[in-house]
C-alpha cells in the first residue's frame, strides 16, 4: 500500500475511534478532512453549489449515524464515505427530475460555474466545464478516479456496478474528454 | 487488435492497470502507431490536467453548521433519557420545596408565630410524593412515544396528580424548570473544537 495512504488511513481510523468512544468534537477532524472531496463529488453530481452543500451537510450527517456500522476490515473508509455521498446525490437526483424534469437541463445548459473558475486559468476552467458538462454516467466514474483517488475496484463498490461497466464508462469518458476538449480549441489538446 | 482497443490498453497502462506483457505488446505498437502516439501524448495531458483541477470547498460555516446539527442530534437521540432524569429529579426537590412553602396551610401558621415542625414535614413528604408521582407520569409519557405500551401506566399516574389540588401550581413551576433545563442543554455550543 502506498505510504500515504496507509498514514491516511490510521488517522481516519483514530478519529473513527474517537467519534465512537463518545468524542463528538473528533467528527470536525473527520469533516475537516473530507469536507472538500465529498463536496465535489456532490457538485460533480448535482452542478449547483446550494445543493451540493445541502447534500454535503445530509451526507456528513449520516455518516456520523451510521460510523458505528463502518466495517474498515471491509472497505476503505473514503470509499465508505463516497458511497454514502453518491447514494444521497442519486436520490435527490432522482427527486429533482420528479419536481422538475427540466431543472437539470437548463442548469446545465446555463452552467456558469462556481467562483473557483474565475480565478483558474483559461484551460483549467474549460477542463472544469468539459467535465461538469458530460454524461452523468461518465462524469461519476472520471471524478472518483482522478479527483478521488479511487481505483477501478473502488469505484465499482462505490457505484455498485460491475468492473467492466467502471472501466468502460472510465474510457469512454476521457475519450469524449479529449473530443470535447479538441473541438474547443480546434486542435490537440 | 485495432487502435480502439490500444486505446483502451493506453489508459489501462496510465491507470497503472496493465500487466507487463500487455505492455509490451503495447509498446510495441506505440513505436509503428503514430495514432495511438499521439492518443498516448494526448492522455497523458488529460490526466495531469485533470489531476491539477483542485477539489471544490464548501462554505466557510459549513463545518460548523454540520456539527450543530450532531450536536442536537446527539443530545434528542440517545441521551434523551439521560438527561431527562437528572433533570427530573431536579424538578422533584424544587417542586417539593415549593409545595412545602407555598401551601396556604402551612403558611399561616408561620405568619402566626406557631411553626408545626409535623405539619412541614407530612407537607413536604406529601410534596415529595406528590411531584415524584407527576414527574414519573412526565417520564413515562416522554417514554411513551418510543413504547406505546407504557401509554397505560403513564395515564394512570397522571389521573393520580390530577387530584391533587395544589397541583396546577406545581405544575407550572415543574414546567418552567423543565423548560430552561431542556432549554440549555439543547442550546448550540459556541466552541466545538
Amino acid at each position: 500500500m502506498h505510504p500515504q495512504r496507509a498514514a491516511d488511513e490510521i488517522l481516519d481510523e483514530k478519529l473513527i475511534e474517537d467519534v465512537l468512544s463518545g468524542n463528538v468534537d473528533a467528527f470536525a477532524g473527520i469533516m475537516d478532512r473530507y469536507r472538500n472531496r465529498v463536496f465535489t463529488l456532490a457538485y460533480r453530481m448535482l452542478s449547483s453549489r446550494e445543493e451540493a452543500e445541502d447534500v454535503s451537510q445530509e451526507a456528513f450527517i449520516k455518516i456520523y449515524r451510521s460510523l458505528k456500522t463502518y466495517d474498515a476490515g471491509r472497505t476503505r473508509f473514503s470509499t465508505w464515505v463516497y458511497r454514502i455521498t453518491y447514494n444521497l446525490c442519486i436520490d435527490f437526483l432522482r427527486k429533482r427530475r420528479e419536481i422538475a424534469p427540466l431543472k437539470e437541463e437548463i442548469m446545465a445548459a446555463s452552467s456558469g460555474g462556481p467562483e473557483e473558475i474565475a480565478e483558474a486559468r483559461d484551460s483549467a476552467a474549460r477542463l472544469h466545464e468539459a467535465v461538469q458538462n458530460l454524461p452523468e454516467d461518465y462524469r461519476i466514474p472520471l471524478t472518483l478516479f482522478h479527483f478521488h483517488g479511487l481505483s477501478y475496484q473502488e469505484i465499482c463498490n462505490v457505484l455498485n456496478v460491475p468492473l467492466s461497466v467502471v472501466k468502460n464508462r472510465l474510457f469512454r469518458a476521457r475519450k469524449l474528454l479529449r473530443e470535447k476538449l479538441d473541438g474547443g480549441e480546434g486542435g490537440g489538446m | 487488435m485495432g487502435c480502439d482497443l490500444y486505446e483502451e490498453k493506453i489508459m489501462e497502462y496510465l491507470d497503472g492497470a496493465l500487466d507487463g506483457r500487455e505492455w509490451a505488446k503495447l509498446e510495441k505498437h506505440l513505436l509503428t502507431c503514430a495514432r495511438c502516439s499521439k492518443f498516448l501524448d494526448d492522455m497523458q495531458n488529460q490526466y495531469a490536467m485533470l489531476s491539477d483541477l483542485p477539489l471544490l470547498s464548501p462554505g466557510q460555516d459549513f463545518t460548523q453548521k454540520v456539527m450543530k446539527k450532531i450536536f442536537r442530534e446527539k443530545i434528542e437521540g440517545k441521551n434523551m433519557l439521560m438527561i431527562a432524569i437528572p433533570a427530573s429529579l431536579m424538578v422533584i426537590l424544587v417542586a417539593s420545596f415549593l409545595f412545602a412553602t407555598c401551601d396556604p396551610a402551612f403558611i399561616i401558621p408561620v405568619l402566626g408565630g406557631t411553626v408545626d415542625w409535623l405539619v412541614l414535614i407530612a407537607k413536604s413528604v406529601v410534596g415529595i410524593l406528590n411531584s415524584a408521582l407527576w414527574t414519573a407520569g412526565f417520564t413515562l409519557k416522554v417514554i411513551t412515544d418510543l413504547q406505546p405500551v407504557l401509554a397505560f401506566p403513564a395515564m394512570v399516574l397522571t389521573e393520580i396528580w390530577m387530584k391533587y389540588p395544589t397541583g396546577a401550581f406545581l405544575a407550572m413551576m415543574m414546567l418552567a424548570m423543565e423548560f430552561s433545563l431542556w432549554v440549555r442543554l439543547l442550546a448550540p455550543r459556541k466552541s466545538y473544537r
